[in-house]
């Protein structure tokens, strides 16, 4: 597999009020990004609890975003 | 948060940069596109988990699972309290700081937690095989059965099959706090495998 061709799986966890809305509106304003994020919308990011992140990557996933 | 599980990561041979914690408010569209643009084009980089780490699949996951017992671990989560308690009292929250402090309180608790006996090891693989049985048992099905070990056989069984029945009543009336419950339980299991 080459580089080029390997899309990663990346895990998101995003804030109901801050990411998510950001990528909400991203969508309706036709902005272009990868598709490779995986959400999981939380209400809060101080509700992400470090086990979570590592559960992530015990499951599989590449890479890890967290945004608020 | 950030500081804690880069450390982890650290000490299970995971690269840092498979991590990200930004902030972009709800106006903020572009620059979230551009956050997750840039973090795919680095997690592509990298590869999949463990080729830039060099390691082996098998290898990474079960440093990652010995991660998560270390990170759920009381003690770890006990001086991570602490802590926080510190950053609070200062409040200077900069990156820097925090990581400083955290770095600072908690190096020789992590080294401590990963380099424990190999028991511990066992269990996480223990608690993924329970786990989807006993999903959302709650504290009261776990009290019955340490009463139970103590009685005899007789009176133990119908206590079991009244836990039994609390159960799926316990996970239509908390879907929501099963998350939380798990984290509970998995706990008390911990605690239950030493007594035994």
């Amino acid at each position: 597999m080459s580089k080029e061709e390997y899309n990663p799986r990346i895990l998101g966890f995003l804030c109901n009020w801050c990411c998510y809305a950001a990528a909400d509106s991203a969508g309706v304003s036709r902005y272009q990004y990868p598709p490779n994020l995986r959400t999981i919308r939380v209400m809060c990011t101080g509700r992400v609890d470090p086990s979570f992140v590592i559960r992530g990557f015990v499951e599989g996933a590449a890479g890890i975003f967290t945004g608020g | 948060m950030d500081s804690l599980v880069r450390m982890v990561l650290d000490e299970a041979g995971v690269k840092q940069e498979r991590l990200s914690l930004q902030w972009a408010s709800a106006a903020e569209a572009p620059r979230f596109v551009k956050l997750i643009t840039d973090f795919t084009g680095q997690v592509r980089e990298l590869g999949p988990l463990g080729e830039a780490e060099g390691l082996e699949p098998a290898e990474i996951k079960s440093k990652l699972e010995k991660a998560l017992a270390v990170i759920s671990d009381r003690k770890v989560r006990m001086f991570f309290g602490n802590a926080t308690k510190a950053v609070r009292k200062e409040a200077n929250y900069s990156r820097e700081y925090i990581a400083a402090v955290i770095e600072d309180k908690m190096t020789k608790t992590v080294t401590a937690a990963f380099s424990a006996p190999a028991e511990d090891k066992e269990k996480p693989a223990e608690k993924k095989a329970k786990k989807p049985a006993a999903k959302a048992a709650p504290k009261k099905a776990k009290a019955p059965a340490k009463k139970a070990e103590k009685k005899p056989a007789k009176k133990a069984a119908p206590k079991a099959k009244k836990a039994a029945k609390k159960k799926p009543a316990a996970k239509k009336a908390a879907p929501k706090k099963a998350a939380a419950k798990k984290k509970k339980s998995t706990v008390k299991k911990k605690t239950t495998a030493k007594k035994k």
